[in-house]
């Protein structure tokens, strides 16, 4: 009965491995990263930590990300599925932006909310072609003024009834972009 | 992947240690459950839970024996993105299985989730009235889990995860002296389409630590499907 349960429970397991995947995050090897982002991620300062290599696939898009540490701080450089940079993200505080964007922003969640809470705030810089890969990761990894960041930053939302988690853009004068709505995370299989 | 046949074998050799034991105050019992989440709102959802323990090695020597049978309720209110406060209702049937008593539980429970990249850190704060046939256990415990995907840092559909979690409590009644105790368990988890997950795993407890420890190695299955 046991090996029945068992050979039923394998089956099961086997079958839904075997569907086909719709979006997908997943940590891969170096080596399956395309050559032509490893080319430029070879340039990057020798004392970047921590460098790690991911794939995401969501439907038939792919696109690739590689995440390092450096100075302390967190970034995540993100590739097309050829390899082309497409943009230079940083984990930041959100009380390190400066005074007017800041207000701006809240300006912007009060106005729209009734309550918000941020979760987590990144500077990103998207990459453009007529600047080169070296200068832009320079100023980007050396915070120098050159760039006019984004800012992404996740935030939980509550409406009058509903309670969301959402991703927002605002430029780097604070000004609001868009937003899109996160699916929240689970914590079903550890909460009971 | 080869972190995922670590954890495995991991598992498998603290299953060996299960044959090797052979005090007297050992036991080792099986716990199946089956659960259903469903959400009501954002801010509520609520989880039902039909769940069976078993005994596989007692008095030195492996038997299969049914011990008791829970039905539990918990709803669950959102404070924030990682707050929550829950409220449990559960029905031990033991009397007409193992001849034990029959227990009404009432739980209350706050939670708190951290999260770093992909691994997530839990507290859990559960406070529980265990009202047996002949008295009350008055029990408070505390847990931290840790929990992350096997597979990257975003735990998609068909992939595995891994949960770790150590647990103290403390029982508390009229009739019996103080009794702390400990548990340690890990799961392997895999979230399967449809929203369903199967979870396998081991925990080992130290019961009555203080008092005269017995310790139980519980070998658990789940399975929880969100609708």
């Amino acid at each position: 009965m046991k090996l029945k349960i068992s050979l039923i429970l394998l089956f099961i397991i086997q079958l839904s491995f075997s569907q086909t995947k719709n979006k997908k995050e997943e940590r891969i090897p170096k080596d399956q990263f395309p050559d032509q982002a490893l080319e430029l991620i070879n340039e990057l300062p020798t004392n970047c930590k921590r460098i790690r290599f991911y794939k995401e696939t969501d439907g038939d898009k792919k696109s690739y990300e590689v995440k390092f540490k450096y100075q302390k701080k967190n970034y995540s450089i993100e590739f097309s599925e050829d390899g082309i940079l497409e943009d230079i993200e940083v984990l930041i505080k959100f009380k390190n932006l400066e005074k007017v964007i800041r207000a701006n922003i809240k300006t912007h969640f009060k106005s729209y909310y009734k309550t918000y809470k941020l979760i987590k705030v990144q500077a990103q810089y998207l990459y453009q072609n007529d600047v080169d890969f070296n200068e832009f990761t320079k100023y980007v990894l050396n915070n120098t003024k050159e760039l006019q960041p984004n800012f992404e930053i996740i935030a939980e939302v509550r409406e009058v009834k509903k309670r969301e988690i959402k991703e927002f853009t605002y430029n780097s004068k604070g000004e609001f972009i868009k937003d899109i709505t996160l699916e929240p995370e689970s914590y079903e299989h550890v909460l009971y | 992947m080869s972190f995922t046949k670590s954890i495995i074998t991991f598992l498998a050799s603290l299953l060996g240690l299960n044959i090797v034991f052979t005090q007297s105050d050992f036991e080792s019992l099986g716990e199946t459950a089956f659960a259903l989440n469903t959400n009501i709102s954002s801010d509520c959802k609520i989880n039902f839970a039909l769940r069976s323990r078993y005994y596989l090695y007692q008095d030195e020597s492996f038997n299969f024996e049914n011990r008791q049978i829970d039905l539990v309720h918990f709803s669950t209110f959102s404070i924030d993105y990682n707050k929550s406060v829950s409220f449990g209702l559960q029905y031990r049937f033991r009397e007409s299985i193992d001849g034990g008593s029959n227990e009404l539980r009432v739980t209350q429970q706050f939670n708190y989730t951290k999260k770093r990249e992909g691994l997530r850190f839990g507290h859990r704060i559960r406070i529980e009235q265990r009202i047996l046939n002949e008295f009350t256990i008055f029990r408070t415990r505390y847990r931290f889990a840790l929990d992350f995907p096997l597979k990257g840092q975003k735990l998609d559909v068909n992939e595995a995860y891994f949960i770790g979690a150590v647990e103290a409590l403390l029982s508390m009644s009229k009739s019996i002296r103080p009794e702390f105790d400990q548990r340690t368990t890990v799961q392997i988890g895999w979230l399967l389409p449809h929203q369903l997950r199967l979870q396998l795993g081991l925990e080992y407890r130290f019961e009555a630590f203080n008092l005269n420890t017995e310790e139980r190695l519980f070998v658990l299955t789940s399975a929880i499907l969100k609708i």
